[in-house]
């Protein structure tokens, strides 16, 4: 498989960025890299590549700072490394605009995932400003758009209309974390207080329905302090 | 209020107790001391032990009025002529008061000292403890890290002179020494957390998620280990710091896991009872040894990992120290015992109520 995209890898330090070049260059990635954000910024505009690998801690910027910089012109999927018990970190990454985030120390398996997932979204990106079509199936799990149904094998599950919107947002952005944040935003507007309380109680109401058991998720994983991922699609 | 009535009491009788032994002294050596020349000096005496073994000025004044009027009277003897005011009078009351305050206020002194010492002393146990933990810490971070280098070492030096199954176990040797470190370095960062004196920050948290997200991170290093959990019907938010509740989970599932032999059934159940989340961790392994059920929590237990199966099931680390230590600051509480058919349980609470303000808004 030649995948023949470019990757730039922005970490400060050498033997991960080592280890991650070594992976994606094995994985037929051209890959790039940058050891601060002032080369990052420089390596986006004169290089463009097609995906970055953000670590948060870099030693001359916030990595935040660098993501509002890019997503001022770009849409560049943007992926964030970040480490473990930093959960508002990542929180902030994302609501600043980064696409993903991956938490040190990751497998290699963990990070092609994210990979894939993120050029994957970068390639549907045009569609998702337009009505979402056709089925979302992953297992036994289904989600009709057209219909707004949603079914478990053969059967047929009734939710209310919110937790229709919250599945149907996760499955239109299935393998990608979505915050409470945005989460809370698109289904209750614009202007509706940050309490996410309601989208936890309407969260376990839709695994009391769609998961055998709620607490051994197979469709919709938490990733506790940040938001929910909805698994990717077969 | 008890209390207070019995120190007045003791302190009282003490005073009177010392002044009339003083007395008493004074009458006895009438035989040698024609003139009372040693009178003063016993009742000085006497003061000086009241004002220095009762709590407050009061007893010490006291004492130095009535070893006046006793002075008085034994000089005096058996003539009782009070004449007031008497320069002789002023002169040892005055000498009686200022040797008195002078000591009570030593007392204070000595007092303020004791406290400040006892606090001094459960600092330093607190750091001895920290201190051992650093220790033991570093001293088994070294045991792996010596196995990382070891096996890098061999690949970079001799690599082309090992076939490919040797290199491949040396290479998941190192995965799993590395592993092993991530494991320690995840319950020294929560120890630390906990234990540097700031409150733990609490915030509402489904228990079914925080259980889903440990049994998941779980799995990927156990990935044959079955694992089944239960969790009410009803959704059940406690409010915890959920990293540190995740370390808990992981370090008991582990434990369960590793230390079990071979449990092929791991149950967490979640339950919520009085007031309180309760979640029970059973297996059906080898149970705990009765010589270490009771010190489990105690302290940090550390060993180097030994292939003996025996020292291995002792070997538990810092991990279930840690639980306790962060169970313990949620206000939790934290057990365990082995079940009657076999295996072992471990169960800890959480609050289900927090103070208004520590709920986020």
């Amino acid at each position: 498989m030649k995948n023949n995209e470019c990757i730039l890898v922005v970490e400060d330090d050498s033997s991960i960025r080592n280890f991650i070049c070594t992976v994606l260059s094995a994985n037929d990635y051209n890959v790039l890299t940058a050891d601060s954000a002032a080369q990052a910024l420089s390596a986006i505009t004169s290089n463009c590549p097609d995906l970055v690998l953000l670590d948060l801690g870099l030693p001359d910027s916030d990595g935040n700072k660098l993501i509002k910089t890019v997503r001022e012109w770009s849409l560049l999927p943007i992926i964030v490394v970040s480490a473990r018990d930093r959960e508002r970190d990542k929180v902030q990454a994302l609501d600043a605009g980064a696409d993903d985030y991956i938490t040190k120390p990751f497998g290699t398996s963990e990070l092609l995932a994210r990979i894939r997932t993120a050029m994957r979204h970068r390639n549907n990106r045009e569609d998702e400003f337009s009505i979402q079509k056709g089925k979302f199936v992953a297992g036994d799990f289904c989600l009709d758009f057209d219909k707004h149904r949603v079914f478990l094998g053969e059967k047929d599950i009734h939710l209310t209309q919110n937790e229709y919107k919250i599945v149907a947002l996760l499955c239109r952005y299935s393998g990608k974390v979505l915050t409470y944040d945005y989460i809370i935003k698109n289904i209750w507007g614009p202007y509706a207080k940050c309490d996410n309380q309601i989208l936890r109680v309407n969260m376990a109401n839709i695994r009391r329905k769609i998961e055998k058991n709620p607490a051994e998720p197979k469709y919709i994983y938490t990733e506790v302090g940040v938001g929910y991922r909805m698994t990717e699609r077969d | 209020m008890k209390n207070k009535l019995k120190t007045y009491l003791k302190n009282s009788g003490f005073t009177l107790t010392v002044l009339f032994m003083a007395l008493y002294c004074c009458y006895i050596i009438r035989n040698i001391d024609d003139g009372s020349n040693f009178a003063f000096h016993i009742f000085l005496v006497a003061v000086v032990i009241v004002s220095r073994f009762t709590k407050g000025y009061i007893y010490g004044f006291a004492a130095s009025l009535l070893s006046t009027i006793g002075f008085h009277v034994m000089v005096n003897y058996p003539n009782y002529v009070f004449r007031f005011p008497d320069e002789f009078l002023s002169a040892s009351f005055a000498a009686f008061i200022i040797v008195s305050v002078v000591i009570c206020e030593q007392n204070t002194r000595i007092d303020e000292y004791k406290t400040k010492n006892g606090e001094l002393v459960s600092a330093i146990e607190k750091y001895k403890t920290k201190l051992n933990l650093l220790r033991g810490a570093s001293h088994d971070l070294r045991t792996p890290l010596t196995g990382i280098m070891g096996a890098a070492d061999t690949l970079i030096e001799r690599g082309d002179d090992i076939d490919d199954k040797a290199r491949m176990r040396l290479l998941s040797d190192t995965k799993n020494d590395a592993q092993w470190l991530l494991c320690l370095t995840g319950n020294i960062l929560s120890a630390a957390k906990v234990e540097d004196g700031t409150p733990i920050s609490k915030r509402p948290e489904a228990v079914e998620e925080v259980a889903a997200e440990s049994v998941e991170r779980l799995k990927k290093h156990y990935k044959e280990q079955n694992i089944t959990v239960t969790v009410p019907d009803e959704l059940l938010m406690v409010p915890m710091d959920f990293v540190l509740i995740e370390q808990v989970l992981i370090n008991l599932l582990e434990n369960a896991c590793i230390h079990s032999g071979q449990a092929d059934e791991i149950n967490l159940k979640i339950s919520s009872e009085n007031g309180e989340a309760v979640f029970m961790l059973t297996d059906n392994g080898c149970g705990i040894d009765d010589e270490v059920i009771d010190k489990l929590f105690e302290e940090p237990v550390f060993s180097q990992r030994s292939e003996n199966e025996k020292e291995k099931k002792r070997n538990m680390g810092i991990g279930l120290y840690v639980c306790r230590t962060i169970i313990e600051a949620h206000g939790g509480t934290i057990s365990a015992y082995n079940n009657e058919q076999g295996g072992a349980t471990f169960r800890f609470t959480l609050p289900l109520m927090e103070g208004e303000n520590e709920i986020e808004k």
